[in-house]
């Protein structure tokens, strides 16, 4: 795309940017063709490193209709304004609901954000709407749930407590409880082991699973951000953690040199008082 | 796999050391993270091939970029329906198992009766035609003079040309109108006279000379189907009719009763009376049936038929999120537990007491006085007075 210039773009796709600006509605909000094919070639001229394929299969992505309302409403046109609040006022204030830690922090996040998106003055008296930022690449709706947590990070997070409760787990059954320097030694050694088995492991697996132990996500969350079906991923995760398992005994019974019975000790939660000190890790880590 | 309310403790402390690894191993890996409609456009698979692979590449080991598509997944949980409460969803779920029983029951028959109409359908047609030729035939009048000669005579053998010979069209799916005896005097209203002696005409015909007369079994069922409301005006000649032809007197009667319902064209009154039940007859007019939408500050919007939107006062400045009408009865529910309802289709909205302080996502009516709202947590409220109490 580095050779190609706006001018270049519009003259040789100009009938076919014709065709998505009347199918896209945005005759109808006023919106002139020349903006709407501003907006379209700034969604699908990406960066330089990174390529971004024939201009009629991208064309064919943008999600025509979203981007006229989102250029309407930028422009100021109020009808347009009328339709998106009522068709996406409730999805920020969703996404708001789900962040906050209050009904009263949900409503000023989307009220804070519902204005930017309206349009605040600039300086120099012009009108600036977050919408511009919008070039239909994705929905309008996944856009704005991406846009309310940015807001949220930047803003909103530090006036909230964000760190999870440490889950709570039944102590170790009594008399079974082993000296802590014995537990130090093997909280270090399955440290190490599921350090070495998770370095070897391929990046996307690293991916699926840093999703549902770091960022605990439910198999089918999982699977909306993969592609896959629910059950598919819930049959990578049962292969993956059975891998994980053998990969780790065999480390610690190979490399280790570990015998069965300390292998038992090292990962079997009964035998160890490991959980809270793993807690401890897990704060401060 | 198991969920992970099934993990067991191994399975934990196993988890636990894994997240404490991988977080350690991700520390202070983001830079060049993508913008807000690269990381959504990565999300709803929008991005090329190559893109995505990139992009990807940089997430594995962005744990910023990964808690952003991480909350995305979190709140598409809000695009799926929603789960009802645990006594809804057994009601909803007997509800369910009752509907497939009777599925279940009543399908084999189903089968059957489609298989054999399948197997007999040539037969089912012969009859069928038979049926409407037997309905043609008594529907047409043969002349009076000529039958009871007939059969006086001793001729048995039906004169079908006679018979069939029509003297009135018949208005389309009408009762076919029944036939007194010839013998009878003419008291029928007009345009059915002429028909009237046919069926009884040809059930006479039937007999062969010398023997009794005896009425065929369509000929009892009418004759049973008149005498339900005997013509008060024919009384006298009624009672003569009945000494002379105790089959045929009753037919009168029933042939007066017959004839409003054949008299009745049946396009408009079905079609209104569908119309009404709120049914669809292909090919008529639709009903314009107004939308409605809500929104933010309290916003109630009603589309006129000129395709426009017709703001209603609403009384609140609270968001709504759900509106629904049962006839004329409306509900609208919103923020921190705001509920509305109209009894006038919409015109006037009041505030009931709200169920909770929670949101409220979801409105179902049957009635202005029964309604069921679902929180954003998923609870569920129901009224029976509208309103006025909720459980």
């Amino acid at each position: 795309m580095a050779n190609l210039t706006f001018e270049r773009f519009f003259s040789d796709h100009q009938e076919r940017l014709k065709e998505l600006h009347a199918a896209s509605g945005a005759p109808t909000w006023n919106v002139p063709l020349e903006d709407f094919a501003r907006a379209v070639w700034a969604g699908i001229s990406a960066p330089d490193q990174v390529e971004t394929g024939s201009v009629p299969s991208l064309l064919k992505k943008i999600r025509i209709e979203e981007l006229a309302l989102a250029l309407a409403c930028a422009q100021g046109n109020e009808r347009a304004w009328e339709t998106f609040s009522f068709g996406y006022r409730n999805v920020v204030y969703e996404a708001a609901c789900a962040f906050a830690s209050d009904v009263t922090m949900a409503r000023e996040l989307t009220d804070s954000l519902t204005a930017e998106l309206y349009g605040l003055e600039t300086p120099d008296g012009h009108r600036r709407s977050k919408l511009e930022y919008y070039h239909g690449r994705s929905s309008l709706k996944t856009w704005l749930r991406a846009v309310v947590y940015q807001k949220f990070v930047d803003e909103y997070r530090e006036m909230t407590r964000l760190v999870p409760l440490p889950e709570e787990m039944p102590a170790p059954a009594e008399g079974r409880a082993i000296s802590d320097k014995d537990e130090q030694k093997y909280a270090s050694l399955l440290s190490e082991a599921v350090s070495a088995t998770l370095r070897e492991l391929p990046a996307d697996e690293k991916l699926i699973l840093s999703y549902y132990y770091i960022q605990q996500l439910t198999l089918k969350q999982i699977g909306r951000i993969t592609g896959e079906h629910e059950g598919t991923v819930s049959r990578h995760m049962d292969g993956l953690r059975k891998k994980l398992r053998k990969r780790i005994e065999d480390y610690l019974r190979k490399i280790k040199k570990l015998s069965a019975y300390e292998m038992e000790r090292c990962l079997s939660f009964e035998s160890r008082g490991a959980l809270f000190r793993l807690d401890k890790e897990l704060k401060s880590g | 796999m198991r969920k992970p309310e099934e993990e067991t403790a191994d399975d934990k402390l196993l988890g636990k050391t894994i997240a404490t690894t991988l977080r350690a191993q991700l520390k202070g890996a983001a830079s060049g993270c993508p913008d807000a409609e690269t990381l959504a456009a990565f999300y709803d698979r929008a991005l090329t091939e190559r893109e995505r692979a990139v992009w990807a590449e940089h997430f594995l080991a962005c744990l910023r970029c990964q808690e952003y598509l991480a909350e995305l997944a979190r709140l598409s949980d809000a695009d799926e329906p929603r789960p009802l409460v645990e006594a809804d969803a057994a009601t909803a779920k007997a509800a369910e198992a009752s509907w497939y029983f009777r599925l279940a029951w009543v399908a084999p028959f189903l089968i059957i009766a489609l298989a054999s109409a399948l197997w007999f359908r040539e037969d089912i047609e012969r009859v069928l035609q038979r049926s409407q030729e037997m309905a043609m035939k008594t529907a047409e009048p043969a002349p009076v003079s000529e039958t009871p000669a007939a059969a006086r005579e001793g001729d048995v053998t039906p004169k079908p040309e006679a018979a069939r010979r029509p003297t009135q069209p018949l208005p389309a799916k009408a009762t076919p109108p029944v036939a007194p005896s010839s013998k009878l005097p003419r008291m029928e209203p007009e345009g059915r006279q002429a028909a009237m002696p046919a069926a009884a005409a040809v059930d006479e015909i039937a007999a062969p000379p010398g023997t009794m007369v005896m009425p065929s079994r369509r000929a009892v069922l009418r004759d049973k189907a008149m005498a339900a409301e005997p013509s008060p005006a024919e009384g006298g000649e009624e009672k003569k009719a009945q000494d002379a032809a105790p089959a045929a007197a009753p037919a009168l009667a029933g042939a007066r009763t017959a004839a409003p319902t054949a008299a009745i064209g049946p396009s408009f009154a079905r079609q209104e009376a569908a119309e009404l039940r709120g049914l669809t007859i292909q090919g008529a007019q639709p009903r314009f049936t107004p939308k409605w939408r809500v929104g933010a500050g309290g916003s109630i919007q009603r589309a006129d038929e000129a395709g426009g939107w017709v703001r209603v006062p609403s009384g609140v400045s609270d968001d709504l999120f759900d509106i629904t009408f049962a006839g004329a009865a409306g509900w609208a529910v919103g923020q921190e537990g705001t509920v509305l309802r109209s009894t006038d289709g919409g015109n006037t909205w009041s505030r009931v007491s709200p169920p909770t302080s929670e949101d409220l996502i979801r409105v179902s009516a049957q009635s202005d006085q029964q309604a069921r709202v679902i929180s954003r947590s998923g609870q569920s409220f129901t009224t029976t007075d509208g309103g006025r109490t909720w459980k």
